[in-house]
């Protein structure tokens, strides 16, 4: 039922060691440790094109969508994490630490797509960092943060289309359609035409 | 800015509903002035866009803002929409000049066309705006949002038929930085704002792998001050229903349900958008307005040429385009109740009535 690329559908590539940036910052949730871990790693030590960073690397984590791995994240040996109860806390000391930071700053962010968009948001709001800075890896299982087009309720992951809002209880179908703005994809009542008659729901699989 | 004697006098009507009642209609000058949309009896996406400096004599391209016999009924129709949902206008912070821009260029062409209705008096940044048909008159100083009850854009297009989105331009893009949104063709201002040109146009089908939006950005990135384009677009909505958004999708998606054979005629309406799109001199931002226009079945039908060619039209048109445009459903008792119409006789080119 999703409609094949759509041009607002975000694509996400993963991260990657910019050679060009002075700081690198690293922003995290469960889903993520393996993209953090690998990220530290390679920024530590260089990979094919780069040499190690000489310059600062730190390290935002919240358990956020789980399983919490942070231990690993604490054992790894390249530094210490910081470690934050949820998004919200993550998001404002890393806009602290980003509204202090430099020319050259890049930001790397690893996990759900919903966690991916609050991060974005808020950096990109909070203290005008530019999306261009910023590098995303989407992991975890594919769940989408959906937003009602009828009562504005977002559900910040959804397996399926359909699947019922939990702000008004519509049966929603997901658009592919995509707000970088708001982080969210479109949901639009399913049965509108036809009261009732409700596909069965499919899972989500990008 | 054509002579005022090519504009048509609108007759203005007493408030008609585009909702619940529905007692939107057109006259027959209206109906012969109608935009329909189709100079030939198939349809594909073009990029169709010409210069926008007017048309023929009482046209609805002879004005920059065309005011019709609506005029009243579309503008009770904004302020109702506008009361249940205020995001429906919309504008980022950063598109203030082009707000000043918007109310310039809409108080300047409506005095010029219609100067019988609406009057703009300059004294320096000391503004006096009068529209008789609305019982307003304010004077406000240019450039200073508290002198007047609104701010500038939401001010002047609650006072203007059809819809409004601003475009800043930045970086060889177009993106979606405002906009006053209540007769709009199923998509939502408050999710897209923000969005570049192509992230808008995401979900229509088929045009981006034609090169259409590359095409038409590349177009309007070059837009100059003074030389305004159009071009029309079009779907259908059944009753005459200003604000087919998807915010209230839920409610009106199950009037396509409730075609028949014996309503279709009544019920079944083409919907116009006449679309012209402006540069705006001081913030260099795009103004796009979308001016739509709704005629039943039945009305059109009143015009044998349209009745023929809307006929072969909607016939032919591929089920993605009719499927995306939300009539598939009843695209089918619209082309039996106009098959009534056709003869088969060869129409002569162009979209006029005759």
């Amino acid at each position: 039922m999703s409609m094949p690329g759509i041009k607002s559908k975000p694509v996400y590539t993963g991260l990657t060691p910019d050679p060009g940036a002075c700081q690198h910052v690293l922003a995290g949730e469960g889903p993520g440790t393996e993209a953090l871990l690998r990220m530290r790693r390679e920024l530590a030590e260089g990979n094919d094109g780069m040499a190690p960073a000489a310059s600062s690397v730190a390290l935002f984590y919240t358990a956020g969508a789980g399983p919490d791995r942070g231990d690993e994240l604490a054992r790894d040996g390249h530094g210490s994490p910081r470690f934050f109860p949820d998004t919200d806390g993550l998001c404002q000391a890393l806009n602290e630490y980003l509204a202090d930071a430099g020319m050259g700053v890049r930001l790397y962010v690893a996990g759900s797509e919903a966690f991916l968009w609050r991060v974005v948001a808020s950096a990109r709001d909070g203290v005008g960092m530019s999306e261009a800075a910023i590098q995303m890896e989407r992991c975890g299982p594919p769940a989408r943060p959906v937003c009602c087009i009828h009562c504005k309720t977002t559900d910040p992951a959804v397996s399926t289309t359909v699947y019922q809002c939990p702000g008004c209880g519509l049966n929603l179908f997901v658009r592919d359609h995509f707000s970088r703005r708001l982080g969210v994809y479109q949901g639009v009542c399913v049965d509108a035409e036809a009261p009732g008659d409700v596909p069965e729901p499919e899972e989500l699989d990008s | 800015m054509q002579a005022e004697t090519t504009v048509a006098e609108p007759n203005v009507k007493p408030v008609e509903t585009f909702r619940d009642d529905f007692t939107y209609s057109n006259s027959p000058e209206a109906i012969r002035r109608f935009p329909f949309p189709f100079p030939e009896d198939s349809y594909m996406y073009s990029v169709n866009i010409e210069p926008h400096n007017g048309g023929p004599p009482g046209s609805a391209y002879a004005p920059a803002f065309d005011i019709d016999e609506h005029y009243l009924s579309e503008i009770e129709e904004r302020r109702r929409v506008l009361e249940e949902d205020p995001s429906r206008c919309t504008v980022l912070p950063h598109m203030m000049t082009a707000q000043w821009d918007t109310l310039e260029l809409l108080m300047e062409s409506l005095s010029t066309d219609y100067p019988q209705h609406f009057t703009l008096t300059r004294d320096g940044d000391r503004w006096t705006w009068e529209n008789r048909l609305l019982g307003i008159r304010d004077t406000f100083t240019f450039g200073d949002p508290e002198t007047l009850p609104r701010e500038p854009f939401e001010y002047i297009t609650r006072q203007v038929q059809g819809d409004f989105t601003l475009h800043d331009q930045r970086d060889d893009m177009l993106y979606m930085d405002g906009g006053m949104l209540t007769c709009q063709a199923d998509w939502s201002l408050q999710f897209d704002l923000g969005m570049n040109f192509h992230e808008w146009h995401g979900p229509v089908p088929r045009a981006h792998e034609m090169g259409i939006f590359d095409r038409a950005l590349k177009y309007l990135l070059n837009l100059q001050v003074g030389h305004p384009v159009r071009r029309l677009n079009w779907t259908m909505t059944v009753n005459p229903r200003m604000d087919t958004s998807p915010e209230n999708y839920h409610k009106w998606g199950i009037d396509r349900a409730r075609v028949t054979p014996e309503n279709v005629g009544d019920k079944a309406h083409l919907r116009v958008e006449l679309q012209a799109l402006y540069r705006l001199p001081r913030s260099n931002a795009v103004l796009f307005s979308i001016r739509c226009y709704l005629i039943s079945v039945n009305e059109l039908a009143t015009i044998p040429k349209w009745a023929k060619r809307f006929h072969r039209v909607l016939k032919t048109l591929p089920d993605d385009l009719a499927d995306y445009k939300g009539f598939i459903d009843y695209r089918p008792l619209v082309v039996d109740y106009l098959s009534q119409f056709d003869d088969g006789e060869e129409l002569t080119p162009g979209a006029a009535p005759g």
